[in-house]
């Protein structure tokens, strides 16, 4: 069975479909089976950004598909190497039912107290119904400052719950990149491609050393 | 004068504690959505329709008194349950 990664939250806007087209990409160029599972059937932000990718003619190509329910996309981790899921901007029974099956959950969040509350306290429930807190890790996205970064990584560290190494930093390359089809590690700018490829590394790492 | 350093101390507040984590993973997968329109908002709270077919005669009959009496036809059908009911509680 391959890895099942869940990217879940409370609020939208934190880096979900981003960091899941990502390690998508990473994935996919690095030759093994990917599916990604938009379970937000409303927005689809996932499977529009794909439709970009595949009108733009780029490599590699995967497979991303919308779901209605976790169930459905869940069925499915037996067929890939990695079952990504790209959760909606909600948590419900669904996020615990993910956690559940997942072999990694990660948050991704903001670095302002409006976004590092609810996110833990997501995480909070997802503990307090059994979960581990080993498959439970935080990425930081949209980081503006070293210090901001610093302070966020304190308040997590201090609430009991691991951050993946790197971020990604508020860039405009990175929405430019994605108006177009093209993941976080393909902006124009190799160094930014670098910050992103490193906090997907950490996520790979991550999942492996749980697997 | 004695030169002091400037204090620091965390600049974000203390993270939530597991005690205070909400419910939100009980709710459910699909959010439910609460149809609302002009006919659940009437103050009478009549919301469900009621269809049936009926002689003719019942027809031109209870349009008739009601008509006479300036009820609505739902008001003689609920009156007249109503006496129905307490008339097989007295049998």
């Amino acid at each position: 069975m391959g890895a099942i990664i869940g990217f879940v939250s409370q609020k939208g806007g934190v880096g979900k479909s981003t960091l899941a087209r990502g390690i998508g990409r990473e994935a996919a160029a690095g030759g093994l089976s990917v599916k990604i599972a938009d379970l937000d059937v409303q927005q689809g932000t996932s499977v529009n950004w794909y439709r970009r990718r595949l009108e733009a003619g780029i490599e590699p190509i995967f497979s991303v598909e919308s779901f209605k329910t976790a169930a459905q996309a869940l069925k499915l981790a037996r067929q890939f190497d990695y079952l990504i899921i790209d959760g909606p901007a909600r948590a419900s029974a669904a996020t615990l039912e993910i956690a559940r099956a997942a072999t990694l959950i990660v948050q991704p969040t903001g670095s302002s107290v409006d976004d590092l509350e609810p996110a833990v306290l997501t995480f909070h429930e997802l503990v307090r119904d059994g979960i581990s807190r080993n498959i439970l890790v935080f990425a930081l996205s949209r980081v503006g400052t070293d210090a901001e970064e610093i302070e966020a990584r304190a308040y997590i560290k201090q609430a009991g719950y691991a951050v993946l190494d790197g971020s990604i930093q508020e860039r405009p390359a990175y929405r430019q990149a994605s108006n177009v089809g093209l993941s976080i590690t393909e902006t124009r700018y190799p160094q930014l491609n670098k910050r992103a490829d490193a906090l997907i590394q950490a996520m790979v790492d991550r999942t492996d050393g749980t697997v | 004068m004695a030169q002091f350093k400037p204090r620091q101390g965390p600049k974000l507040p203390a993270p939530p504690a597991l005690d205070v984590a909400p419910q939100n993973l009980r709710a459910p997968e699909i959010a439910p959505s609460i149809a609302v329109d002009g006919r659940s908002l009437r103050a009478t709270g009549r919301t469900k329709q009621l269809a049936t077919r009926v002689r003719e005669e019942f027809y031109d009959d209870i349009k008739l008194y009601a008509a006479k009496h300036r009820l609505k036809i739902v008001e003689v059908l609920e009156q007249g349950f109503k006496l129905l009911k307490e008339a097989k509680l007295e049998n």
